[in-house]
């Protein structure tokens, strides 16, 4: 029976270190998220070309071949942008979500204590209302 | 130690310098909820809670969608008991978030906790220890222990469970053990303290199983007696606790699913987009940053470390890794690119991808130096421009060679891209090809920082080899015991002679585990081990068979049935290998060492045979040098290898091929200086190092050299009656003066074994011996030769020389008595099932 006492420990562990353990996990969720999309780097070479594909100068000038690699280049650099855009937007979107549902975890966390036994009696309640 | 437990016995107030800071650790909540309902129980509930809680979710979404849809088929969904769902919406959510809580709080309480501070030292504890504290009530006081209740909890914690299995034993005896034991205390500060010493001596803060079992085989000498009567000793105890306990601490730290270690081993997206294509080079190479690395990482994170430090100071830098294959290179490779992996590396090393250059593909796709160079410069172009690239290169001493033999220097190709920032490389090569060609390139030595690996101490071999033993028996169905590792990583170090250390123990593992051997369940036993390298290479391990047994007390007997006389040599050869064979000898030497000082033909040369066919089952396990072939400088290259052409010596091809036999150096005193010089070391130390700087073991060989050096003294005093041992000290001065053999080198030998000169019944003998191998011969062809005393006479006379003994004795019998007969055969006077006997005529003119 000693061990039903840890019922009790469970209780002053959530409002104590069980607050801080949370919210270490989910801070490593988001770091893990950052990482997982490389949000960095996306950042750091946002307006860089598309895996870093580029027309190189060549000898002399010639006008023409100028701007025919210039328009090239933009284009790369546009596509490059795009790409790292929609998945840095994956990223914000996947944030938000993390954000979201880890807040309201917190929430059913704090209160698990008093809400998980009042909504497994209430289960058992509305259990045996829809059976008899 | 002993200043803290008077602190305890004298008073209260001192007892501020070591102390019980909690007795309710965070670890007790862990055990708490464990006893309460097991993690197996808990984990199955979750699951089905789980199940439970997807299946009346989407029923919810069914039926609610269902009653929107207006639709016969869809009517039933109208009257549906909405209550009914929500009853087990709520029951499975809320089983299944308060299982998910107890998860988290069970794993975030699993960290070892501060118990026990002394001074500025804090000790912890682990998870295994806190059950038994918690079921003993250990740290409510500091009253005696109550040893059998202490036995009982450490049985029901199951973990010294594993670590009997891991030794051998069965916990059925061990719980047997504590239903029989009487009981007793135990001082509980002495405990303490003796966990604290424990842990100290082996430099870490943690009190695990392996102390509790260490300091409990100490003060409790009925449990000392029940492990002794199992043949496990402390520091095979202490050692697979330790196992088992690694073990568990690596499946413990799985659960820790949000920790940033966990987390990383995911491999991420989007890390190229930054980067270029390098279409042709993976054509070329595999990317190993996202493979898994090898499991004992551990044992090389110093070069790692010097790896990652080397690379993420400057752009510029490239490694050359020198090592011997099997020795840890790949290691060290899978070790930074695991720290890439996970992240966990410095910044400007992040989204760094590290691909292995696939050599025999780029040389199988190019036949001509064009081809090649084109193709190089293509990869390295593309490498750069890619921007993110750490080129690995194995065998850059192979590359350079094939590359040289299609005319082109692939250093100098390449040289261009390493000096420059935007790529780096990590090349390897073993010891022989950096010291014979890259090392004498300034291109290379300014190119590439050298990181020459160490050999890992031994005591991490067993580390290493234990996490290996892990791996294997994930994938086949056998266990091994502690005690079968260690050997393992005895016999491999010993009698296998190809690779490095622990390669060569990890291939053992290997093969053991998917041979067949272990008949008996599942374990792995010393024994098995054993036997398994008794079949791969002869040598005779474990205790000595019935048959062996009476060979070895019987040698001298069995000896003397090939070899006449010498009485004294037989004796001590002998003796050295019942020494051997019940475990006395050096085991860094050879298994013994002669020197045979004598005239030809009086037997030296066939004691090694005889003994090389008695005791190592048949005279191909000797192999013979003749020394005289072995002069200068020249003739030390020829025994050893050669530097500059590559030619491995014979002596270190020889000892590969016969690890275990005897090797025998015919007319020593002939061979040069040098070799003299190199004998001293392999008869001190067991081994040489040949050409290439690798060391040849001869730890498992018995040596025998032979000499004529001095026996015209031997003949002389042995004619005027003088005493063997008398012979023996006047033979080695001589020898010594003669400068024929150094003080040091004859002082190395186990024993220098005068041979006398055989007279003229000791001729006899020979001829006897002769003959009647000759008669064997015959038999085989179903006749049968009568040996008459006349014929022995005459042989005896003809086979012998004054200066070669009788060593002509086997010739004049194949030239003439066999030479008769053989003529008969062909006539066909003498036919299957004939008796033959020589007249006298025929022996006269013999």
């Amino acid at each position: 029976m000693a061990s039903l006492y840890v019922l009790v420990e469970y209780v002053f562990w959530v409002y104590s270190y069980g607050i801080r353990e949370y919210f270490r996990a989910w801070m490593n969720y988001h770091w893990f998220l950052f990482h997982f999309f490389s949000v960095g780097v996306l950042l750091k070479s946002l307006f860089a070309p598309f895996h870093r594909l580029q027309e190189k100068a060549g000898r002399g000038l010639d006008i023409e071949r100028f701007f025919e690699r210039l328009v090239v280049n933009i284009m790369m650099r546009v596509v490059g942008f795009v790409v790292r855009v929609a998945v840095l937007t994956v990223a914000l979107i996947s944030e938000v979500f993390l954000f979201v549902a880890g807040g309201a975890l917190f929430v059913l966390f704090l209160s698990s204590p008093v809400v998980l036994p009042v909504a497994f009696i209430a289960g058992f309640d509305l259990l045996f209302i829809s059976i008899l | 130690m002993s200043k803290i437990t008077d602190l305890f016995k004298n008073t209260v107030k001192d007892m501020d310098q070591l102390c019980i800071k909690t007795a309710q650790p965070d670890l007790f909540g862990a055990v708490k909820l464990d006893r309460l309902v097991t993690r197996r129980i808990r984990i199955l509930f979750l699951r089905i809670s789980l199940v439970v809680f997807i299946f009346s979710l989407a029923a919810y979404v069914f039926f609610q969608a269902a009653r929107t849809i207006p639709s016969n088929v869809l009517s039933f969904a109208g009257d549906f008991n909405f209550l009914l769902l929500y009853a087990f919406l709520l029951i499975s959510g809320s089983v299944l978030s308060a299982l998910l809580f107890a998860e988290f709080f069970y794993t975030s309480s699993l960290k070892p906790n501060i118990v026990f501070i002394k001074e500025d030292l804090a000790f912890k504890i682990n998870f295994d220890v806190a059950y038994i504290f918690y079921s003993t009530g250990f740290l409510l006081g500091f009253s005696d222990i109550d040893v059998k209740k202490f036995h009982r909890a450490i049985f029901d914690g199951g973990v010294f469970n594993f670590v009997l299995l891991r030794l051998g034993a069965s916990p059925d005896d061990y719980s047997d053990f504590i239903s029989r034991s009487g009981g007793g205390t135990l001082g509980k500060v002495d405990f303490i303290e003796a966990l604290m010493a424990s842990c100290l001596e082996s430099d870490k803060n943690i009190i695990g199983i392996s102390e509790i079992a260490g300091v409990l085989y100490e003060k409790d000498k009925t449990f000392e007696k029940f492990l002794f009567d199992l043949k496990i000793n402390k520091k095979d105890l202490i050692g697979a606790a330790s196992w088992v306990s690694n073990i568990l601490g690596t499946q413990r730290a799985e659960l820790f699913v949000w920790e940033k270690g966990h987390l990383s081993r995911i491999p991420g997206m989007a890390k190229d987009l930054g980067f270029g294509y390098t279409f042709e080079l993976d054509k070329y190479s595999v990317d190993i940053t996202g493979r898994s690395a090898p499991a004992h990482l551990g044992t090389r994170r110093k070069e790692i470390f010097a790896i990652e430090d080397a690379l993420s100071k400057s752009g510029k830098a490239n490694i050359l890794l020198v090592a011997d294959e099997g020795s840890g290179k790949h290691t060290v490779i899978e070790g930074v690119a695991k720290m890439i992996r996970e992240g966990k590396i410095a910044p400007s090393m992040e989204h760094k991808r590290m691909v292995l250059l696939d050599i025999a593909s780029i040389a199988a796709s190019t036949k001509s130096k064009g081809n090649f160079e084109g193709l190089i410069i293509k990869i390295m172009n593309e490498a750069v421009s890619a921007g993110n690239i750490i080129l690995v290169m194995e065998d850059l001493n192979y590359l350079v060679k094939s590359a040289y033999e299609l005319g082109s220097d692939f250093i100098s190709l390449i040289e261009p891209y390493l000096a420059g920032a935007r790529i780096q490389a990590i090349a390897t090569s073993d010891q022989i090809g950096f010291h014979k060609s890259l090392s004498r390139s300034g291109k290379v030595t300014k190119l590439f920082e050298t990181v020459e690996l160490e050999e890992v101490a031994e005591e991490k071999n067993l580390l290493i080899i234990e996490e290996v033993a892990e791996d294997i028996e994930r994938t086949s169905d056998k266990m091994f015991t502690y005690q079968a590792l260690k050997k393992v990583l005895e016999v491999a170090d010993r009698y296998v002679v190809e690779g490095v250390m622990p390669e060569k123990a990890v291939n053992l593992l290997d093969e053991l585990a998917y041979s067949g051997l272990s008949g008996e369940g599942k374990m792995i036993l010393v024994g098995d081990v054993e036997t398994f390298i008794t079949r791969k290479t002869n040598i005779p391990l474990g205790a000595a068979e019935e048959e062996e047994k009476d060979l070895l007390l019987n040698l001298e007997k069995y000896l003397h049935e090939r070899i006449v006389a010498q009485e004294e040599a037989i004796r001590v050869i002998s003796e050295s290998l019942r020494r051997t064979r019940a475990g006395l000898r050096d085991k860094n030497k050879p298994i013994g060492s002669f020197l045979f000082l004598g005239p030809t033909g009086v037997g030296k040369t066939e004691t090694a045979k005889a003994l090389a066919d008695l005791y190592f089952k048949g005279e191909e396990a000797m192999v013979r040098f003749d020394m005289s072939e072995f002069q200068g400088e020249e003739g030390f290259k020829k025994l050893i290898g050669s530097f500059e052409t590559g030619e491995p010596g014979i002596l270190s091809t020889k000892v590969r091929e016969r690890p275990y036999g005897i090797f025998l150096f015919d007319e020593l005193e002939k061979s040069s200086k040098e070799i003299l010089n190199l004998f001293l070391q392999i008869l001190d130390e067991g081994f040489f190092t040949d050409f290439s700087g690798k060391r040849i073991s001869l730890r498992e060989t018995l040596i025998i050299a032979t000499s004529n050096a001095g026996s015209n003294i031997i003949w002389d005093m042995l004619k005027s009656g003088s005493d063997i041992s008398q012979v023996r000290e006047k033979v080695i001065d001589a020898v010594r003066q003669e400068g024929k053999f150094s003080p040091e080198l004859l002082n190395r030998f186990d024993a220098v074994v005068i041979y006398k000169s055989l007279g003229p019944a000791e001729l006899v003998k020979v001829a006897t011996l002769m003959l009647g191998e000759f008669v064997g011969k015959l038999k085989k062809q179903d006749i049968t030769l009568e040996i008459t005393e006349a014929l022995i006479n005459k042989v005896a006379k003809i086979g012998y020389n004054p200066v070669m003994g009788a060593r002509p004795m086997r010739r004049a019998i194949a030239d003439k008595v066999e030479g008769i007969i053989a003529k008969k055969i062909l006539k066909g006077d003498l036919k299957r099932g004939d008796v033959f006997k020589f007249t006298d005529e025929e022996v006269n003119n013999l």
